[in-house]
């Protein structure tokens, strides 16, 4: 966008002018309506001059010859000052229509913008004009601007209602010349014709650059008065704030807004910045099937937005943190849409779940009646479904084991409904980054739009991101949840109170690992996927951690090799997989090193090793800490100057924000005990008083600067107990010299964890 | 008595504060004559006069990874349960080995002590793992605006 124009709306308002003056036939082409509409039409300069177009030209809609400023069909021999002149006094005949509109409307017929805009509009299309005088009322609430101006334009060509074109008395939708002129664009930029959103967004464009033309030449006709505090008597009462926030939300209330079906027209998202740019962007079809997971995704969506801070102050619930219980709400939804009986399994699950919620607000527990009673409302909901009785018993004993194949499906559904919100989104940002938007917001604008979208396309790809490992454990807890109360006859469990506890019990182990390495390894896939859209040159540092992270979950689940794994993971469904083609032969290789180190962390974790080190001569035991076989050869000191360099300089700011930065990270902080301020302190680069940053490999040794090599670790004792026995390794040895050595590593990203 | 490093200090000590961490504390006099008779007894040391006059100003300092040791082991004001060591009891803890009597260190970072070799009486930062110079300074004063400088 190397040519931005000025932004559509600015402080001031338009001029009232007298109408028969603007509409001069005897000025003819030099009044005031031929140069503003002649600006629309490309036929007439800013200040009143005439282009190339107003002597004649061919229009590629239907072939006929136009002249003048009008651009009117006219006959070879006819002049352009003719042409204005006839022009000109069938534009007066309209007036009254106009007049009678804006007064019902309670607007000043005589104001520059609006009578410009209609009798623009009339010259373009005379049916469209008069769907642009049923959107006066609009315009009053609204507010008079040259924003709210370009909406009723679009507006007079596409419903509000349902981003369609109108139809016509023919049947045909209106507006067929722009259909042509989208098929011949499509064709110039060598893509394929996309119908119906090519269509829509010509219209948005066309009308978007008319209305700017006629804004620049009314502003230079002197019929704009500049003010920082002017409005027109139908400027909206309160415009929402223009920051950066505010757009956010704008954009969130148009994408749920669009997603639900409903336009909304209400004056605190119609900002300019976004429904004017965004607001007529069809509807994907594919919506449709999963309107009700969208509701519940919004939730989940939501809170991917949120900050480390403002996920962790929500409460748990049910034993559940807040994430995997608005997850469980999202499957519960989708299990829903599965045909047949999805939606009893719904039902089961709805009542089991609303029943654990309000006992857990009461004391004491649910005693054996109350169990009985829930057992009879599960059955009851069965009933509604054709399943009686005799044989409710039956089908929920066999649910537990179903459940795992409704949970496939929901899966699935729940992937189409963020396929849809992406498709959505992706839409939106190449409308943002159309002419179109540069037609009407100034860079800023644009930026802060499009910066809006990528916010939420992030927390849509952390939702895709988390979509698998949250399965897994939505299933275990549901299934876990099911096989108790399900398993249990009624007169044998003694209270809910026993039940709930249970429930928040441990899964198995193995279900346990397996999810953790499905998590890490999706977190992993996020990462690299971001990484690889920023063009990064080289690997996101914050990656090594994260492939350290997948080493060691992957060798809690029996995988230890960096070649095996890639194999696993090249083998599993192409869509999902890692794309390591994508790579450098060194970025292979530094995240097998990552991948190496959260073996070996695994590693001494299982053998449960922990190293002994001396502080005035007694040994401190570190626990988790290992000692691994390395040959510590010092290393050049022009290298070692430069590492060195960059550590002080950069590095240690780079790893306190990235650490801090990724929710993945910021529960191990917590964990360790790092408190909010303090994590806080990290996010701004600086490391929080009682740490510092060691390197788990020394930098006078082969070690280096990649994050999976350095470690938060708290100076006392354990910094310096790593030091001590590290001294007695490393004393004495002249650059290029080796020595066989025993060396303390510390895992993690924290210690101690 | 302006200090060549007050500058950098203040810079660096108004950046703490909006996180909340504040100055520590002058050392009292007290303190000070027991880390000087200390560090004679147990160290086989004096303390040098720019690293008292430190002392006089801030009893310790630890922030964005940069340690320089107390008079003697002091809560980190604001906390109850988070502390900076005294100088003498670090050097203890540190000279796990001989050779490694030959220094005196004041403070610390992840990469680097700051130490001070009497008898070559010089003033160096060294890497903390191979204790070999990295940088070599004039006097304690420049030592430690070169230590805050890189901690800024």
């Amino acid at each position: 966008m190397n040519s931005i124009n000025p932004p559509l709306d600015s402080p001031g308002s338009f001029k009232s002018i007298a109408l028969d003056e603007f509409l001069s036939d005897k000025k003819g082409s030099a009044s005031l309506a031929a140069i503003i509409i002649g600006n629309a039409e490309g036929t007439r300069t800013v200040d009143g001059g005439k282009t190339k177009g107003f002597h004649g030209f061919k229009d590629p809609s239907d072939g006929k010859l136009r002249k003048g400023s009008f651009s009117f069909p006219v006959s070879p021999l006819q002049s352009g000052e003719a042409a204005d002149r006839e022009r000109l006094v069938m534009l007066r005949g309209v007036l009254e229509r106009y007049l009678q509109a804006t007064k019902k409307a309670g607007l000043d017929p005589g104001n520059a913008l609006l009578a410009a805009a209609y009798l623009d509009s009339f010259n373009q299309s005379p049916s469209a004009s008069e769907r642009f005088l049923t959107q006066l009322p609009d315009l009053k609430t609204h507010g008079l601007t040259p924003g709210s101006v370009l909406q009723a334009r679009v507006s007079s060509w596409v419903d509000p209602r349902t981003r369609k074109r109108y139809v016509a008395s023919s049947g045909m939708p209106v507006g067929g010349g722009f259909v042509h002129l989208a098929r011949t664009r499509a064709k110039r930029e060598q893509r394929p014709y996309a119908g119906e959103p090519d269509v829509l967004r010509l219209i948005h464009e066309d009308q978007a650059r008319r209305v700017h033309a006629m804004v620049r030449a009314l502003k230079k006709q002197n019929l704009f008065s500049a003010s920082a505090s002017a409005r027109t008597d139908s400027v909206p009462k309160a415009l929402p704030a223009e920051g950066s926030q505010s757009i956010l939300g704008s954009i969130w209330d148009w994408l749920w807004g669009t997603l639900q079906g409903d336009f909304n027209k209400d004056a605190s998202v119609s900002q300019i910045s976004v429904n004017a740019v965004l607001g007529l962007i069809p509807l994907v079809d594919q919506v449709l099937d999963v309107r009700d997971i969208l509701a519940g995704l919004k939730d989940v969506i939501a809170f991917y937005l949120e900050d480390e801070p403002a996920r962790a102050r929500h409460e748990r619930v049910l034993g559940l943190p807040y994430e995997v219980w608005i997850w469980l709400n999202v499957f519960i939804i989708a299990i829903g849409c599965v045909p047949e009986v999805g939606s009893a399994v719904k039902g089961v699950l709805r009542v089991l779940l609303g029943s654990l919620v309000e006992l857990s607000k009461k004391a004491g527990g649910l005693q054996p009646r109350q169990l009985q009673e829930l057992w009879a409302q599960l059955v009851k909901v069965l009933g509604r479904f054709g399943i009686h009785e005799a044989r409710a018993t039956a089908w929920l004993k066999r649910l537990p084991d179903e459940l795992a194949g409704w949970m496939n499906q929901a899966t699935g559904k729940i992937r189409t409904a963020l396929d849809a919100i992406q498709n959505l989104l992706s839409q939106a940002e190449d409308m943002a980054l159309s002419r179109y938007a540069e037609w009407l917001l100034d860079q800023g604008k644009v930026r802060q739009l499009v910066d809006g979208l990528r916010r939420i396309r992030k927390a849509v790809q952390e939702t895709y991101a988390r979509l698998d490992g949250m399965k897994a454990e939505v299933n275990a807890w549901l299934r876990e949840l099911l096989g108790r109360v399900i398993g249990a006859k009624p007169a044998d469990a003694r209270s809910v109170g026993e039940l709930s506890d249970a429930l928040r019990g441990s899964r198995t182990a193995a279900t346990r690992a397996e999810a953790s390495y499905q998590a890490a390894v999706d977190e992993f896939r996020r990462a690299l996927r971001e990484s690889l859209h920023t063009a990064y040159m080289g690997l996101e540092p914050t990656l090594l951690i994260k492939m350290a992270r997948v080493g060691y979950e992957a060798a809690r689940s029996g995988i230890k090799k960096f070649d095996v794994f890639r194999r696993e993971q090249q083998l599993r469904n192409v869509a999902n997989r890692i794309d390591f083609d994508k790579l450098t032969p060194h970025q292979l290789k530094e995240l097998e090193a990552a991948f190496a180190r959260g073996v070996d962390d695994e590693a001494a974790e299982s053998a449960g090793k922990s190293f002994a080190g001396k502080l005035k001569e007694e040994q401190v035991d570190l626990p988790g800490v290992y000692t691994k076989k390395i040959k510590y050869t010092k290393r050049d000191r022009k290298t070692y100057e430069e590492l060195r360099r960059q550590f002080r300089s950069s590095v240690r700011a780079q790893f306190a924000k990235s650490i801090s930065k990724d929710a993945e990270l910021v529960a191990l902080l917590r964990k360790a005990g790092l408190s909010e301020d303090e994590i806080v302190t990290l996010k701004n680069g600086k490391i929080p008083i009682t740490y510092q940053v060691h390197h788990k490999v020394p930098l006078d040794d082969g070690g280096d600067n990649a994050f999976s090599n350095l470690v938060l670790i708290k100076n006392e004792p354990y910094h310096k107990v790593i030091t001590n026995t590290a001294n007695e390794m490393a004393k004495s040895l002249q650059p290029g010299q080796g020595i066989t050595v025993d060396y303390p590593i510390v895992p993690g990203v924290v210690y101690p964890p | 008595m302006s200090l060549i490093y007050q500058q950098v200090l203040n810079q660096i000590l108004a950046d703490a504060k909006k996180y909340g961490v504040r100055p520590q504390p002058a050392c009292s006099a007290k303190d000070l004559a027991d880390l000087q008779a200390r560090a004679r007894m147990e160290l086989g040391t004096d303390i040098p006069p720019g690293y008292a006059e430190f002392l006089r100003q801030h009893d310790g300092f630890d922030w964005n990874g940069l340690l320089i040791f107390a008079s003697k082991t002091v809560p980190i004001i604001g906390h109850t349960d988070k502390f900076i060591e005294g100088f003498v009891d670090w050097n203890l803890g540190f000279r796990s080995a001989e050779w490694k009597n030959e220094f005196v260190v004041f403070g610390d970072s992840g990469l680097d002590l700051y130490v001070y070799e009497p008898q070559k009486k010089k003033y160096s930062a060294r890497d903390r793992i191979s204790l070999d110079e990295a940088e070599s300074y004039s006097s304690f004063e420049e030592m430690l605006t070169a230590a805050f400088r890189e901690h800024l």
